[in-house]
């Protein structure tokens, strides 16, 4: 639970052998790398850049190869494939594997060529089908619409933008001019036009073409030498051959699907190359030598500086810097438990240098809140069994073994606060030693009294509801002494304790109100929670008068800091007024934190409650059918659990950032980011 | 009139269950739009977006979870006076639970925005969205404790 204290690293090698000292640090994955500091005129900079786009580039081709080979050859998956660990691949395979990699471009280029063709081949289609629509209406002319005349006729093909008969147009010819005279055939009319061809004789040409002009006519833009319908038909079979086109080469497409590997290898070789340079790119060279600088954690420092020496003609310094600059980078160590509660933390914010790492406390709390939520034994061992499933199944890396164990410490909250609360996929028990007739407590948890006390049963709410309460006091309690520890650290003492023990002591103080005001008698009624109520009774005169003292605390604090910095009288008074504001403004905020922690006894309740209600809908019913129960239980619970799983997290985290990391957590730190191998598919292993 | 208190009971039930399901359906809609308009643009995003639209469901739950002890209460010989009792414990999560759904549901999926932009900051997103809940939070626990002393 710690955050860790960084160094300056700063490496003088040979220049031919600087891609071997990147890989190596690369591979070690523990040294962040930046540009040198002081500017040194007669070094100068790698220029990487163009190699790192070109790396990019190729990246892309590759990932859009695999895209396309997801789309035409998707690789069978699981859900569970996510856990399982990647490739392990030595050093020198890996390099071998590596001679290979301009071939599997180049099968990269191929799939994606043969996906653009098949994209210009669906365009194709398009265009084809859009001719066709336009052809359609003209599918009945029997002539090819480039023909406009015989020896003595001329003819005209075109259409009207209404629905029209023969008889209509040639009587509005006759009105516009009586002495247009020809014959008009209607090849199709629909609501939107009337195709037709007109013919006369050519000396009357040039006033049938006007007088036809003047009604609407115009003339179809179609000149082939083809009817429309072969035109259409000519068209269909174009559409044909593009579709075979297609099919053919999508087949081609998933002959490449063994080639799958090669890509992955070949993506993760383009990530490690690019990273790679980018480091480069921040390394200061001249004719011989190369300077390497950069952040590394104290641990590791001296491991690392012994190891370059040995492989290497380096020189490696190690410098101490002060690490309460905003620019030391940020690297964090935790135990087996709160390393899994990283991510929840870095989700808020990295912590900085200033900061405590809260993930070492937060895992007393986390795991603990977030069972008393889902709080269902049978849900609790459910996802017990199933992250030590995959916890068997594979071999994890550390990064998926955090998610998986964060499951696993959940169910083990969830299963404990279900066993005390005796819920076991809500009332299932009862269910079951009574037929799936009814659910009286004749089960062997109920009649042995295994359990602590149910929620849903008596007065048990309220008093579920001051035990949430009390957690709350205690996990708010923490975030101060938190907060205490943090000032100390930082070298002010003083403030931190003038700041957070008298809030510290008014909540202490509020047990025996909150006890009395909201509790009533409901503690001190069921022999089971009965010392709770017995101890805070006997003690509530010490209770009091820590509260009091609290009190005096909050309003006296800043009169102490206005003495501390021996202000003037007047800053003294000033200094009681605002304690007196303090008091008001401690009393709400802390009054509304401690509400808030009511949302374990609703989440609670509520995952038990739905959960018996499953039990009853697939029972009572349906006349105690066992296979009917099996199957409404089943689908019920999965979504029961899916749905409150959620909530379980997202107001576990909302306990941990609103009301306990307000108490002394600032983050905004910069997270420490090694150059390291971040490999999608394979895991290069360093040769000893 | 012997069955008035029992009728009472059953509309403060009705009410807590329906208001707030309507509060959360209507919310958990809200944010449904949002999050496929951000799937559209980056499918790797349902995770994230998938809880944000969860959140406003909970006041749906805490209105069935006070119908559900509300009816744990009811039997014929309620007098009138306990039914209506019932019924004005239920209002609580009635109203909390359908206003501050709707308002969690514009929260959250102003909180899809900022996953579409910003991924890796969709715990705060979730943050701002679960302020909301705490009103209804506190109401369903009024309306718990109410039917507690009926």
């Amino acid at each position: 639970m710690a955050i860790l204290n960084m160094k300056r690293i700063e490496i003088l090698a040979m220049l031919a052998d600087s891609k071997s000292v990147v890989d190596y640090i690369q591979r070690q994955g523990t040294v962040e790398i930046d540009e040198l500091r002081e500017a040194e005129d007669h070094f100068d900079r790698l220029n990487t850049g163009t190699s790192v786009m070109q790396f990019e580039k190729f990246q892309g081709v590759a990932d859009s190869a695999v895209a396309v080979l997801d789309q035409y050859a998707p690789a069978k998956s699981s859900f569970l494939d996510q856990y399982a660990p990647r490739e392990e691949l030595p050093v020198s395979e890996f390099l071998a594997k590596s001679q290979g990699t301009d071939e599997t471009l180049s099968k990269c280029y191929a799939i994606n060529s043969l996906y653009k063709d098949i994209q210009d081949c669906r365009a194709e289609i398009t265009r084809c089908e859009v001719q066709i629509d336009q052809l359609k209406p003209w599918a009945k002319l029997d002539i090819a619409p480039s023909l406009r005349e015989t020896a003595n006729a001329a003819i005209y093909i075109g259409s009207f933008g209404e629905p029209l008969d023969r008889e209509t147009i040639l009587t509005r010819m006759a009105e516009v001019d009586p002495e247009a005279e020809g014959e008009i055939e209607v090849v199709e009319s629909d609501k939107n036009q009337t195709c037709i061809v007109a013919i006369c004789h050519k000396d009357n040409a040039s006033k049938f073409e006007q007088a036809l002009r003047l009604v609407g006519f115009v003339a179809f833009s179609e000149t082939g030498k083809r009817t429309p319908a072969e035109q259409i038909e000519a068209l269909n079979q174009a559409i044909e051959d593009q579709r075979a086109t297609i099919a053919s080469k999508e087949e081609e497409i998933k002959t490449y699907a063994d080639t799958r590997d090669d890509i992955d290898f070949l993506k993760d070789y383009f990530a490690l190359r690019t990273d790679k340079y980018r480091a480069l790119d921040k390394v200061s060279v001249d004719d011989n030598v190369f300077v390497l600088t950069g952040w590394v954690a104290e641990e590791d420092a001296d491991v690392l500086k012994k190891n370059l020496e040995e492989k290497f003609d380096a020189a490696v310094s190690i410098t101490d810097v002060d690490n309460s600059s905003d620019e030391v980078p940020v690297k964090i160590k935790n135990g087996k438990v709160g390393r899994t509660l990283e991510n929840v933390t870095n989700m808020y914010s990295t912590p900085s240098h200033k900061d405590l790492d809260p993930n070492g406390i937060m895992k007393f709390f986390y795991f603990f809140l977030f069972g008393l939520m889902l709080g269902d034994a049978g849900y609790g061992l459910v996802m017990i069994l199933v992250t030590l499933f995959v916890k068997l199944k594979y071999k994890l890396e550390p990064q998926k073994a955090k998610s998986v164990n964060y499951g696993l410490y959940c169910g083990i909250g969830t299963f404990f606060w279900g066993i005390l609360q005796n819920s076991w996929f809500g009332d299932l028990p009862k269910w079951i030693a009574n037929g799936l007739k009814n659910n009286n407590p004749t089960d062997f948890i109920s009649t042995h009294h295994l359990y602590w006390f149910e929620p849903l049963a008596n007065n048990n709410i309220t008093r579920f509801l001051l035990l949430c309460f009390f957690f709350g006091i205690i996990h708010l309690i923490a975030g101060l002494i938190m907060n205490i520890v943090k000032h100390v650290k930082n070298g002010m003492a003083f403030e931190g304790f003038v700041d957070n023990i008298p809030p510290i002591l008014i909540l202490i103080g509020a047990i025996p109100v909150i006890n009395t005001f909201i509790g009533g008698t409901a503690l001190g009624d069921i022999p089971q929670t009965a010392p709770i109520d017995a101890f805070i009774k006997n003690a509530s005169p010490v209770f009091y008068g820590i509260l009091i003292a609290g009190a005096a605390g909050v309003v006296l604090g800043p009169v102490l800091a206005a003495l501390k910095g021996r202000k003037a009288l007047g800053g003294i008074i000033g200094g009681f007024g605002s304690g007196l504001y303090g008091l008001y403004n401690a009393a709400s905020g802390y009054l509304g934190d401690v509400l808030s922690y009511a949302r374990l006894l609703a989440l609670g309740l509520c995952t038990g409650v739905i959960a018996s209600v499953i039990n009853q809908l697939g029972a009572t019913p349906l006349g105690g059918n066992v296979i009917l129960f099996i199957i409404i239980g089943l689908i019920g619970h999965t979504v029961n659990i899916g749905i409150n799983l959620i909530g379980a997290y997202v107001h576990t985290n909302r306990l941990q950032y609103v009301e306990f990391f307000s108490k002394f957590y600032d983050g905004g730190g910069k997270a420490f980011e090694p150059l390291a191998v971040n490999t999608q598919s394979f895991k290069i292993k360093e040769e000893v | 009139m012997s069955y008035l208190g029992l009728a009472l009971g059953i509309l403060g039930a009705a009410l807590a269950a329906a208001l707030s399901g309507a509060g959360s359906a209507t919310g958990v809609g809200i944010v449904g739009q949002a999050a496929a308009g951000v799937i559209t643009e980056d499918p790797g995003k349902f995770g994230k977006v998938l809880i944000l639209q969860i959140l406003p469901g909970t006041q749906g739950l805490y209105g069935f979870l006070a119908a559900f002890m509300i009816m744990n209460k009811l039997s014929p010989d309620l007098t009138a006076a306990q039914g209506l009792a019932l019924l004005c414990a239920g209002l609580p999560i009635a109203i909390a639970g359908y206003v501050s759904a709707i308002y969690q549901g514009k929260t959250a999926a102003a909180g899809c925005s900022v996953v579409a932009k910003k991924p890796d900051q969709n715990g705060k997103a979730i943050i701002f969205a679960a302020m909301v809940e705490t009103y209804a939070v506190l109401a369903l626990l009024v309306t718990i404790l109410l039917i507690g002393r009926v």
